[in-house]
């Protein structure tokens, strides 16, 4: 048993539910039971979700969805399967308000191209995911409404910015999630509450729907407790979109059959040890770090890399994030959406003055007026351009590293999950703490978090990256570590 | 500790203002904020590359000039999230300050 | 102050390519003019948030052309920014634009256009042309300085612009009103726009004498008011100079119906637009074979059609270019002139006249019920003397407004020249019994025979053929000096 349900029903993969609800429909009922028995034993201590749909009311799609399916349901890819989805990608008709009052009564009137993907193979949306404000942060702590909590120590955040979604998946509340990544956010949740998260390349998965941080390194990954729910949903997720011009011309690729076929055929690869990663992080951390490090050198070949760079990433990163934020966000101004306020013979400078200050919590205040003065006339070529340059150094870096290995790895987080409130004091603590996975949102490149241990029960894991366009070969990896760490469909016990 | 004069201005660029205790909190952390950001100053060889916006080699797709999305006759697209009148939005005004 | 300071006018006009169907960066139906508010909209151009733009081909490739038709240089790449500045009318707080700078520049730059004012060809430079994306209209509840509220209509936002700068080459509103029609009719040639459509372009005039601060009246909606505009500025500059006081450079509004220019509320400070690169929308690179291949199908331009025009119809670039600059026009002549070859006669009844009645009557050009054909029968009974100069006058306005065939009609209203002798003879004699005066003027003054064709002219409404009426009144003098009666 686990949080008041039969731990191995709740615990199992999608691919295994996937053979039942085709075999029997009905057993979709069952599981969703299941779930919302979950959801109501440990939503109030954690608080996951913002935006939960009832149960009668998702039965009741299940319904229509079967009705509707008829002869087609041996295709769909998700048949019945629940997802819970971070509050930052816009579902029609279902509040989105990515954590922030400015958008907390907005209900999109459209999908995000993801979420028509997930529908149309069948997949049954839960509930809208507790985040950072929009998806600022590292910790789930800057949501406007309350912070979530980690399931394995309620103490402790469960990371940022998709923490809730993070959350929902290691407490059992749903089998797989959707969160964004921009400089970590997907990671940095997956490791501190010990699932696996992908970070797909830049452009691989559609942005259209999903609400804008920093437009050049936003991009929406799959979290699951193993690693082939990752590649289910990532094939599904994946692939061209013309509504956004920014999405790599692909079609979608089968990511479960290319792991199993890596899987058979084991390719011996070279993995470049980034060594700065891993010496700059918290001993504990290092030390389980390497041990999981060392199972994958039983197969592969295993040398060190230099990273010669350390704050300068992290600088990079946040000039970036701040200047284009700046820019998506300044379309909240509570006229076509968001809040009201009265305005009645007030000028227009006045109202939008209102909005913006009531609307927006503190860091995001913070994140969209520095992002304007790094912008602005006089200060561009000093931040600005000066980022952008050190980007392409970065990326031309790794260009070298992966020509000598086929891909990096490091701890995720150099840090175990932090507790609640503990870095308010200093936050440039918690931006340098981004360093590890920063890098993969700067140049574009894919990158996973696995789980691979514990340390005093609370979730270690470790990044891979690899060259654009590889995620099968960082599936593969994530394959022989889940089959020799056994950390596969974990649910964290929530006290 | 920074002059409020650059908080004013970071305000009035972003059209929006911190609250009193919110300019404590910022007062305190921008100093260490652009101490992190001219961590960049001194990156060797950084005045010769050329700016990456892009960090995928991709050319700008374009679509074919074909009217595909319908009228929205009863404004689904506005209605709940704006207030309309007459089917106009209403905004605050924008003259006669 | 020099009694003659030099002028300096630049123009930024703003065109919608009102031909395209769907809006610059999404796929909305764009024939949003006689719709209701808020109806050709859609999430990206309401800037919803998570939308993202996608370009229309087609806006691009009439950019293209456009450029070519003002002999610019074409960028090897093509770069959106975003323009960054608050306002109810922009979704986004930013507009998707083009701007030289940086990393970033205009589909094109460096071209001109050559006008023609006061019988000599003066060459404007064109700076460069942007694509731009426009943002809503506001409306207002009453007046606008009383309204608490405004009201938007997103209709217009994402409708594709080109933005087109010139150098302030124009040296009097004269000049700026030669160039914007050349310019108009070159669009139009194109087909990229319709220019007689409501709100398709707007003129931004900068304007100062050499030495004294620049003036911006914005956002004029037609090439009259540009002219009246720049009229009331210079008055209005000069009066200040004249006074001893300085022009402040600055931004103005032109109020059409009370025919002044207003400050708007002026800025301390020059706005700082924020641009950078899209991240939206990566660059693209222009080939020079996508270049060739829109230039190769460019139709003819007003230019190469004025200078045909002149070899091919023998009229003189003056004429020749009223017409070219009213597209229309110079294809009801081309029509006419196939089955009609006095082409100055032909020219000129259109350029003067029948241009006249059709501005006077209102017509729209596409719905005209006078047909080349009618003017060119019109001017064959002319030339045959059927129908007298003023004839042709009176009837002109109901050709064109009714479309008339006037051999019909000049029978059935008995409107045709009278050539019938018998008739002439019955009443000249009436003239001759009631004028014995003149006669007798006559009789000495050759001359004065003239005023005896005019009575008879009088009698018969003008219808009477002068011709012959003056050789029936020669006959009857020459038979009285020889003394018969």
């Amino acid at each position: 048993m686990v949080n008041n349900v039969s731990y191995k029903y709740i615990s199992m993969p999608i691919y295994k539910l996937l053979q039942e609800f085709k075999t029997d429909p009905m057993k979709v009922f069952d599981y969703l039971e299941h779930v919302y028995r979950v959801i109501e034993s440990v939503e109030t201590k954690i608080k996951a979700f913002i935006t939960l749909m009832p149960q009668d009311a998702v039965s009741r799609r299940v319904e229509t969805l079967i009705k509707e399916s008829k002869g087609k349901i041996d295709s769909m890819k998700l048949f019945g399967i629940p997802i819970a989805v971070k509050d930052v990608i816009s579902t029609k008709g279902i509040r989105t308000t990515c954590a922030s009052r400015m958008l907390e009564n907005y209900i999109p009137p459209y999908n995000a191209t993801v979420i028509e993907r997930l529908i149309n193979e069948g997949s049954i949306i839960i509930g809208k995911t507790n985040m950072d404000e929009f998806a600022m942060g590292s910790t789930t702590e800057t949501s406007a409404f309350y912070p979530t909590r980690n399931p394995w120590d309620l103490s402790r955040v469960p990371g940022g910015s998709s923490g809730g979604s993070a959350a929902a998946v290691s407490s059992g509340e749903a089998p797989i999630a959707l969160g964004s990544d921009t400089g970590g956010s997907i990671r940095n949740p997956a490791a501190f509450c010990g699932i696996y998260g992908l970070k797909p390349t830049y452009g691989l998965v559609s942005r259209y729907g999903l609400i804008a941080y920093a437009s050049s390194m936003d991009q929406i990954g799959p979290m699951a407790r193993n690693t082939i729910d990752l590649a289910i949903l990532l094939s599904i997720i994946a692939g061209h979109d013309p509504k956004d011009s920014t999405s790599l011309p692909i079609g979608s690729k089968n990511y479960v059959a290319l792991v199993k076929e890596l899987v058979y055929k084991e390719p011996k690869l070279r993995i470049g040890i980034i060594k700065e990663l891993f010496e700059n992080s918290d001993e504990n951390v290092k030390v389980k770090a390497y041990k999981a490090v060392d199972k994958l050198c039983t197969y592969h070949e295993c040398l060190t890399v230099s990273l010669p760079y350390g704050k300068q990433i992290v600088a990079t990163y946040y000039i970036i994030a701040m200047a284009e934020a700046s820019s998506n966000l300044a379309r909240f101004d509570g006229v076509r959406y968001g809040l009201k306020v009265p305005f009645e013979n007030k000028s227009w400078e006045e109202v939008y003055l209102e909005v913006r200050t009531k609307g927006f919590g503190y860091e995001v205040k913070k994140r969209v007026a520095l992002g304007a003065y790094i912008l602005s006339v006089g200060y561009r070529d000093m931040y600005y351009i000066r980022a952008l340059k050190f980007r392409r150094i970065l990326k031309e870096t790794f260009d070298k590293i992966f020509r000598s290995v086929d891909v990096v790895v490091s701890p995720t987080m150099p840090i175990l999950p932090p507790k609640l409130g503990e870095f308010f004091e200093d936050p440039i603590k918690i931006y340098l703490a981004d360093i590890n996975t920063v890098i993969a949102n700067l140049i574009g490149i894919p990158a996973i978090s696995i789980p691979v241990d514990f340390y005093n029960g609370l979730p270690i894991a470790i990044q891979i990256m690899s060259k654009q366009l590889t995620e099968e070969i960082l599936l593969y990896l994530s394959m022989q570590l889940e089959e020799k760490t056994g950390f596969r469909n974990i649910i964290a016990e929530v006290h | 500790m920074y002059e409020s004069s650059v908080i004013d201005y970071l305000e009035k660029l972003a059209l929006l203002k911190f609250t009193d205790e919110e300019k404590k909190r910022i007062e305190s952390e921008i100093g260490k904020i652009v101490e992190l950001f001219s961590e960049l100053v001194n990156v060797e060889g950084l005045d010769i590359v050329e700016p990456l916006y892009h960090v995928v080699e991709i050319e700008l797709p374009l679509r074919d000039d074909e009217p595909l999305n319908g009228i929205d006759t009863n404004h689904e697209l506005l209605s709940g999230n704006a207030v309309l009148e007459n089917g106009y939005v209403k905004a605050p005004k924008t003259v006669g300050e | 102050m020099h009694s003659n300071p030099k002028l300096l006018i630049g123009l930024e006009v703003h065109v919608q390519l009102t031909k395209l169907k769907s809006k610059l960066f999404c796929p909305t139906p764009a024939d949003y003019k006689k719709s209701p508010p808020n109806t050709h909209v859609c999430p990206v151009c309401l800037g919803l948030p998570g939308t993202l733009p996608a370009v229309n081909r087609k806006a691009i490739e009439y950019a293209i052309a456009v450029a070519k038709a003002l002999n610019c240089e074409i960028s090897d790449k093509l770069i959106f920014v975003r323009k960054h500045y608050f306002y109810p009318d922009l979704p986004k707080n930013y507009q998707i634009s083009q701007y030289i700078g940086p990393g970033f520049t205009a589909i094109a730059k460096n071209g001109y256009v050559k006008i023609f004012v006061n019988g000599k060809t003066k060459i404007i430079r064109i700076r460069r042309i942007n694509i731009e994306e426009d943002p809503g209209r506001i409306l207002y509840i009453g007046s606008i300085e009383a309204s608490p509220y405004s009201l938007i209509d997103y209709n217009r936002s994402g409708i594709s612009l080109l933005e087109i700068v010139t150098e302030p080459d124009m040296t009097s509103p004269k000049e700026a009103r030669a160039f914007l029609e050349k310019l108009i009719a070159i669009l139009e040639y194109l087909g990229v726009t319709d220019p007689r459509e409501e709100g398709a372009f707007r003129v931004d005039a900068n304007i100062s004498f050499e030495g004294f601060g620049r003036v911006e009246v914005k956002n004029i909606g037609s090439i009259k008011d540009v002219e009246r505009a720049l009229t009331y500025e210079i008055i209005r500059q000069k009066k200040i100079v004249e006074q001893g006081g300085k022009v402040e450079r600055e931004t103005r509004h032109w109020d059409p119906n009370k025919g002044i220019t207003i400050t708007l509320r002026s800025k301390e400070y020059e706005e700082d637009y924020r641009y950078f690169p899209d991240p939206d929308l990566p660059p693209m690179r222009i080939d020079k074979n996508f270049i060739e291949k829109i230039s190769s199908a460019l139709p003819e331009l007003p230019d190469d059609r004025i200078n045909r025009f002149v070899r091919q119809y023998s009229i003189d670039e003056y004429r020749a270019t009223i017409l070219v600059l009213n597209k229309w026009l110079a294809n009801f002549f081309e029509e006419a002139a196939k089955i009609y070859s006095n082409y100055k006669k032909l020219a000129d009844l259109l350029i003067t006249d029948f241009l006249r009645w059709i501005n006077e009557y209102e017509l729209m050009p596409e719905n005209l019920k006078v047909t080349p054909l009618h003017i060119v029968k019109l001017l064959k009974l002319w030339d045959e003397g059927v129908l007298s100069v003023k004839m042709v006058k009176e009837l002109l306005p109901r050709v064109i407004k009714e479309g008339v065939d006037i051999e019909t009609y000049v029978v059935s209203s008995g409107y045709m020249r009278i050539s019938d002798r018998e008739y002439l003879c019955k009443v000249i004699e009436e003239v001759i019994k009631e004028n014995p005066k003149a006669v007798r003027d006559a009789l000495s003054n050759p001359k004065a025979i003239n005023y005896l064709v005019g009575l008879v002219m009088k009698k018969t409404e003008s219808r009477a053929d002068p011709q012959i009426t003056k050789e029936i009144i020669q006959d009857y003098l020459n038979r009285l000096r020889m003394g018969g009666s």
